[in-house]
């Protein structure tokens, strides 16, 4: 085409490039570029991966594992520069950025005792500094997860306070008990994507790379204003790691056995270690029931790119009959910077599993073992997801993002009395924009989401979700900052229903004073019935589910939240290289207070249906669920021992019928401890839930097995070069109890860890 | 100086430790869920009570539990309440004392969800299923509408399925009802 013009043309258009090329580079050098290092004030040693931002605008970058940073492009003028990193004290400065010219700004970051990170992402979407979120916010480090050894995230997160996992149904602040895994009242993402199954609305924890979670931020209130169906009691947000800069590989390596049960009725099997333990000629690993998992990673930059493998492998024997499984995870991630300002992840991961199946235990007496016409239940159920985000910071006020998403869910059963199967995709598409103006920053987007499932119980079934949003937060001081916004959500299951609903949300956060925060939130959520709820039409274990076409109603609440956080250092100022005994004895404290409401209404849980003798997911009308929650973290001797207590008291009732929602417990309880001992660690964990007060009558009525919830896991691991050894006891003290009746939790095992990079 | 400080420290991180330890592991004691010994060995079923009322007729031929495996609900036609009563019929259990008020059974049955289990009667003046009536039935805490299924499980013996039997609904038409 170019070549087919005229010479006076082509002359005219190849003046208006040289122009154009021209005033690019005007333009670049009527900006400044702003560099620097972080290192660790204590150690001196380059910190990796510090977040570096100019306040009140969008632009930033984070350190690379020399501890350098570089933002390019910036209008000449005077900025806050602010540099944050977990473990560290958030640190400030002021940078005169001036036209054409490199200007260094490095920072020497201080420890702190109490590890609390300064930076979320999820609360508002975008990033932002932890004491402007307006609903309780709370964090899981990659210390705090690595630190227990676990295989699957959920382990982790049972030590959160207000959370549990109920056979893997996230049950934050009483939000859904258990619902035999059909729906979740709790958005669960992967870097901002949903992982919400597409036909049960569960979680497959399974698919999550525990070993490459960088954190996990769990936001504790409405989130549908953002976020949409599923958001309506919460979000967990799980940030996986970036691929290292330099060629770095990590490896881990566990093997754990299961203890005997404590009474002798319950010993199904020989294969309990300890009976062949102390026989070392009759004593074979193989035979024993334990688990073993391995996890490679490799990491490097290629060109402008950086990429991530990861490679995992866990089989077990799990301690009740049928309790065996075979796993791989494979995961591959890159993150490439086209610019300083612009970038592009992409996330690819498959797991497949093979395990056996145990939907119920044959009888209290024998609670490991499975009836006789479900012995050899095996289910196949693979996983992928591909997930990415392109980032672009168009100015310092302005930047937008565009993610899409595929996550499939392939499942068959090979049990005795059935073969069903489900294949599910799930299709995302998102854009969103952030916009600065003044004292104000707009986040505002749309989604489209696609759910189609073929399966012998669902039949073939598409459900298709629209959204748009927007969100306004108005800083009108530094001491006070309001979010105001909603959501649209159009949702139609084709064929039978449509729904839809606008979910507006308000949150202020008041600093009277340093470490001191006033929040309080008001929002409106929702969740649209999973294709599960509605179309399920399969018997398992003599229990009948038929579909309930009826089920058109999404259930909806209104949540309300006002809560209050402050940080008190008994010696403010101190410098952690440099403090002695008996100074060292003196703590830092952080207390969080809040109290929440929740109004439901047509809120779907499973019911008898007693003219068609089998049960069916229904909304069940209104329900409230109201409480208090406290958390207290406390640092001692520079901390070398940390700690912390959280409480939350629940009073969720079925409006109806005046009953406890099922599978809820009043109180809960969750400490722990960690002590260092130059390179000895020992930690201790303890959970209590109490006794639920109502079960659903799904498996039997027969005898009570509820029972109040005590576990204590403790820990140790030790240090040496690059290479770390642990040693936990998960339920050490034996304690036995179900989480939903006729299927009994773990007994006291333990984890051998090996962890090494090179 | 240095040295005896991080001696002490550490002493007393550890001594703080241990106190937490003692405290926390000493809230409770036992290894919560047991196996229950009253299910040892004991099969699968229901049991409870069943209470007479009203006066015992003397054409009584027998009095038996029913358990079905579901409640016609919305049925009225006697034809096709007898054909669904005899494709939904688990058992019988045996004959249960006449000429009482008061009788405690116990009826093993396999494990599965049961929609309806009553109490049947039997004249001794008609074929044996023809003339059976449904004296009444379980309904656990709600008494209207259809009666309330059980569900039983493996080695577990339900307890407090007791029923009300009104012998004043001998003189109903249809069978079972």
């Amino acid at each position: 085409m170019f070549f087919q013009m005229s010479r006076n043309n082509r002359y005219k258009w190849m003046g208006i490039a040289f122009v154009l090329v021209l005033s690019s580079m005007a333009v670049g050098q009527t900006r400044g570029t702003l560099t620097g290092s972080v290192l660790d004030a204590k150690t001196g040693s380059s910190l990796y991966g510090a977040n570096i931002f100019l306040k009140g605008t969008l632009l930033g970058a984070a350190t690379d594992d020399s501890g350098q940073y570089t933002i390019t492009n910036l209008p000449p003028d005077q900025y806050e520069l602010v540099a944050t990193m977990i473990g560290y004290k958030k640190s400030e400065t002021s940078v005169v950025i001036r036209m054409g010219e490199q200007t260094r700004m490095n920072f020497d970051l201080q420890p702190t005792i109490l590890q609390q990170p300064n930076m979320v992402v999820t609360a508002s979407k975008r990033k932002q500094a932890l004491e402007d979120a307006t609903t309780t916010v709370e964090i899981m480090s990659l210390a705090e997860i690595q630190s227990r050894n676990v295989t699957t995230l959920d382990e982790a997160l049972q030590n959160v306070s207000g959370f549990r996992v109920i056979k893997g149904q996230i049950d934050l602040r009483g939000s859904t008990g258990f619902n035999w895994s059909a729906g979740s009242r709790v958005l669960l993402m992967v870097d901002g994507h949903p992982m919400i199954n597409g036909d049960t609305g569960g979680i497959n924890w399974d698919a999550i790379p525990v070993e490459q979670i960088e954190r996990v931020e769990i936001i504790k209130g409405a989130g549908s204003a953002l976020y949409g169906s599923n958001a309506m009691a919460g979000m967990v947000n799980i940030i996986t790691r970036n691929p290292s800069l330099h060629p770095e590989t990590r490896v881990r390596l566990t093997w754990s056995f299961y203890d005997e049960p404590a009474y002798e009725s319950w010993r199904w099997t020989d294969r309990f270690l300890p009976y062949k333990f102390f026989e070392l000629d009759e004593y074979n690993p193989k035979h024993t029931l334990s688990y073993e998992n391995m996890d490679v990673t490799h990491s490097r930059r290629i060109g402008q790119t950086g990429v991530l493998v990861n490679v995992g492998r866990k089989r077990g024997s799990g301690y009740q009959e049928n309790g065996d499984y075979s796993r791989w995870n494979f995961m591959a991630k890159t993150k490439t910077r086209f610019s300083p300002n612009q970038t592009l992840l992409l996330t690819a991961n498959v797991t497949l599993n093979n395990h056996g199946d145990l939907i119920q235990w044959i009888t209290q007496d024998d609670p490991m073992a499975v009836p006789p016409e479900e012995l050899g239940n095996r289910v196949v159920y693979n996983k992928a997801n591909v997930h990415a985000t392109f980032q672009n910071a168009v100015n310092h006020n302005f930047a937008y993002t565009v993610k899409g998403n595929w996550y499939r869910t392939d499942w068959q059963n090979d049990f005795q009395d059935n073969q069903d199967w489900a294949i599910t995709d799930r299709y995302g598409t998102e854009i969103q924009c952030d916009y600065l103006i003044g004292i104000q920053a707009f986040t505002f987007g749309s989604e489209i989401t696609h759910h189609h499932t073929s399966s012998a119980i669902y039949g073939n079934q598409n459900i298709w979700d629209f959204a748009v949003y927007g969100e306004d937060e108005i800083q009108f001081s530094p001491k006070l900052t309001m979010n105001i916004g909603s959501r649209y959500d159009y949702h139609q299951v084709m064929e039978v229903s449509s729904d839809q609903q606008l979910s507006p949300r308000l949150g202020l956060v008041f600093k009277p004073a340093r470490g001191t925060a006033f929040r309080f939130s008001a929002g409106y959520g929702f969740r649209a019935p999973s294709i599960a709820e509605v179309f399920a039409n399969i018997k398992v274990s003599g229990v009948q589910v038929i579909p309930n076409l009826e089920l058109k109603e999404a259930e909806r609440a209104w949540n309300f939240e006002i809560s209050g956080s402050q940080i008190i250092d008994t010696k403010p100022g101190r410098d952690l290289s440099r403090i002695r005994f008996p100074e060292c004895l003196c703590p830092v404290l952080s207390l969080d207070a809040a109290a929440f409401y929740s109004q439901y209404k047509n809120m779907i849980d499973v019911e008898l249906n007693p003219e068609e003798m089998a049960y069916q997911f229904t909304n069940l009308g209104k329900a409230r669920i109201r409480g208090i929650e406290t958390k207290l973290k406390a640092g001692f001797l520079n901390g070398m021992l940390t700690g912390s207590v959280g409480y939350t008291y629940l009073d969720p009732e079925n409006q109806i019928t005046g009953k406890t929602l099922n599978y809820r417990s009043r109180h809960l309880l969750v400490t722990g401890g960690v002590l260092t001992l130059e390179a000895f660690r020992f930690g201790l964990d303890y959970r209590y839930a109490s006794r639920m007060d109502e079960i659903i009558n799904i498996l039997g009525s027969g005898y009570d097995q509820r029972v109040p919830i005590h576990v204590i896991d403790i820990r140790m691991s030790y240090k040496w070069r690059n290479m770390e050894f642990g040693i936990d006891g998960k339920n050490i003290r034996n304690y036995h109890y179900v989480m939903r009746q006729r299927l009994l939790e773990p007994p006291r095992h333990y984890v051998f860890t090996v962890r090494t990079h090179f | 100086m240095k040295r005896i400080s991080r001696k002490i420290v550490s002493g007393l991180g550890i001594l703080l430790l241990c106190i937490g330890w003692i405290t926390l592991t000493s809230c409770y004691k036992g290894h919560g869920l047991d196996p229950g010994d009253q299910l040892s060995g004991r099969p699968s079923g229901i049991q409870g009570t069943i209470t007479f009322q009203g006066e015992w007729p003397d054409s009584t031929k027998e009095v038996r539990i029913a358990v079905l495996k579901s409640y016609p609900a919305g049925m009225s036609d006697p034809d096709s309440l007898f054909t669904f009563v005899l494709e939904n019929l688990i058992v019988f259990s045996d004959t249960i004392p006449r000429f009482i008020e008061e009788y405690d059974y116990e009826l093993e049955l396999k494990p599965d969800l049961y929609g309806w289990i009553l109490v049947a009667w039997f004249p001794d003046n008609e074929s044996y299923i023809l003339g059976v009536k449904e004296l009444g039935a379980y309904y656990g805490e709600i008494v209207e509408g259809a009666p309330t299924p059980v569900h039983v499980s493996h080695g577990e013996m339900v307890e407090h399925i007791d029923m009300v039997a009104d012998l004043a609904n001998v003189q109903n038409e249809a069978p079972f009802f």
